[in-house]
């Protein structure tokens, strides 16, 4: 008769898994209104349910929304998909992006320093960028604080251009990837699908796996370099 | 048949795939070999997680553990009375001159070979650990009951954060220290996979079940240990992490338990 020494699950421990903080800061200005941004929510929907399908992208997804239009505000904060308000955005005002992004560098901070007091690992954080027009604030200091982030390997910025209105050169000034995608906002369901995967692709990678955020930079490039031809609608 | 050398150690290691790798079909990138050379007096664990965006991460692990285990094993007994930064540059230079080969032959780059490295090796006098990148090494003194860590833990801010044998920083990054052998009880290594499930992060502290594994190797054979301890990664352990998962353990046993201990490889 064979040996069944084993041991049991209450002599092992539990560690917390680790986080991937994801900030979506969503332009929510006047000229999002009407499609625009029916399909803004629609593709976030669509990118929570992704998350949900992947066992890995859910429990290491840990996301926050703010949204920029007229003025600045958290439409949730950290947490798991299943813990996020259904998003409810509306368009107005105008475009404060300088103080959007200071906001969720702030909060991304506040972030990390919460999931290390309990002792929860956590990857390089990501702050996805996304507007239709120009800013209509001072983004001087937001891009200084990106910039000085993202040369630091601490923070990893994607820049989305919705529309052929997007100014793609302010989008990628904020870009670690050197690059803003323009796309169209029919197509957010697809950037939203392969952000869910790039999640997913993170939380697969070792710990210890210094390139995954490399690697992201890289696979989006790619999508910038793609996303040309999910423009048609636009015509770009 | 058997020789009658009694042996001083008993020792067991285990590596097992992964539910991230056994879903993509990819190799276990965890590798530990374990040694107990009783007519050396000498029992010797080394450990490599290979990096997961190395293109050879297996083959890393593999080629690491195998030239630290022969180091040992050719040098016997002087690498003891070597000073921690001599028997660092020792390891760390024959473990990148053969990495380095490697990749000349496969045209790869140093880099497609990213490991960790954690060995242990116990001789008669000293017991010496040492340590690259993350995992964790736990050690028991005689007469204790709670494991300790031979060195602090090298935290990195980001989980995606850690030092490889091909790191530029790998040198001063590695972490050497010795035990009195006459006070040592146990050591385990582990990847950090197999960490997930036997080191509490925030506590600082090893699992209960270190301390069964402990039991099993001073009161069962190595093949015994080594079954039971497969069966753990196998089984409890595996379903804390994604990860691939490896662990070795080595024990002194005291006069009175002779696990009928074999020289060879586990």
């Amino acid at each position: 008769m064979k040996d069944k020494l084993q041991m049991q699950l209450d002599e092992l421990v539990d560690n917390p898994s680790a986080r991937l903080p994801v900030c979506l800061a969503l332009d929510t200005s006047g000229s999002m209104a009407g499609q625009p941004i029916a399909e803004l929510r629609a593709a976030i929907t669509a990118f929570y349910d992704a998350i949900r399908r992947d066992e890995m992208a859910y429990i290491t997804a840990d996301i926050a929304v703010v949204k920029f239009g007229g003025d600045v505000q958290e439409l949730s904060d950290f947490s798991g998909v299943d813990s996020q308000p259904p998003i409810n955005l509306v368009a107005s005002g105008n475009t404060p992006m300088g103080e959007a992004v200071s906001r969720c560098l702030t909060l991304l901070d506040d972030r990390k320093r919460v999931l290390s007091q309990m002792g929860v690992d956590y990857f390089q954080p990501w702050l996805v960028l996304m507007s239709d027009g120009a800013p209509t604030d001072d983004i001087s200091g937001a891009l200084m604080q990106c910039g000085e982030l993202i040369r630091n390997r601490k923070l990893t910025v994607l820049s989305i251009g919705i529309g052929v209105s997007a100014d793609l050169n302010t989008l990628t000034m904020f870009s670690s990837s050197g690059t803003a995608l323009r796309i169209g906002e029919t197509d957010l369901t697809k950037f939203f699908q392969w952000l869910s995967k790039s999640v997913s692709s993170v939380s697969m990678s070792n710990p210890g796996e210094k390139k995954s955020e490399s690697l992201v930079n890289e696979s989006f490039a790619d999508l910038c370099n793609k996303g040309q031809s999910w423009t048609d609608v636009f015509g770009d | 048949m058997q020789n009658s050398i009694k042996t001083r150690l008993n020792l067991a290691c285990v590596a097992s795939r992964g539910r991230r790798h056994e879903s993509s079909g990819a190799d276990c990138e965890d590798v530990v070999v374990g040694r107990n050379l009783r007519k050396m007096d000498l029992g010797i664990l080394v450990l490599a997680d290979g990096a997961g965006s190395a293109s050879h991460a297996r083959l890393g692990a593999e080629l690491a553990t195998s030239t630290v285990l022969q180091f040992f094993q050719r040098h016997r007994q002087p690498f003891f009375s070597l000073t921690p930064t001599e028997l660092q540059s020792q390891i760390l230079g024959r473990v990148l001159a053969r990495l380095n080969s490697e990749a000349t032959t496969q045209n790869a780059k140093l880099e497609d070979f990213a490991c960790t490295l954690l060995f242990a090796v116990s001789g008669e006098n000293y017991t010496l650990f040492g340590q690259i990148g993350d995992g964790y090494i736990g050690v028991l003194r005689q007469g204790k009951t709670s494991w300790q860590l031979p060195f602090a833990l090298q935290k990195n801010e980001y989980l995606n954060e850690t030092c490889f044998v091909t790191s530029a920083h790998a040198a001063s990054q590695f972490q050497t220290a010795r035990v009195d052998s006459a006070k040592f009880a146990g050591c385990i290594l582990m990847s950090d996979g197999a960490g997930e499930s036997l080191y509490h992060r925030s506590r600082s502290e090893f699992a209960k079940g270190v301390g069964t594994l402990y039991e099993w190797a001073t009161n069962f054979s190595a093949v015994k240990l080594k079954n039971a301890l497969k069966r753990s990664l196998d089984g409890p352990m595996r379903t804390k992490t994604f990860d691939d998962l490896s662990v070795g353990i080595m024990v002194q046993l005291h006069d009175a338990k002779q696990p009928t201990a074999t020289e060879k490889n586990f």
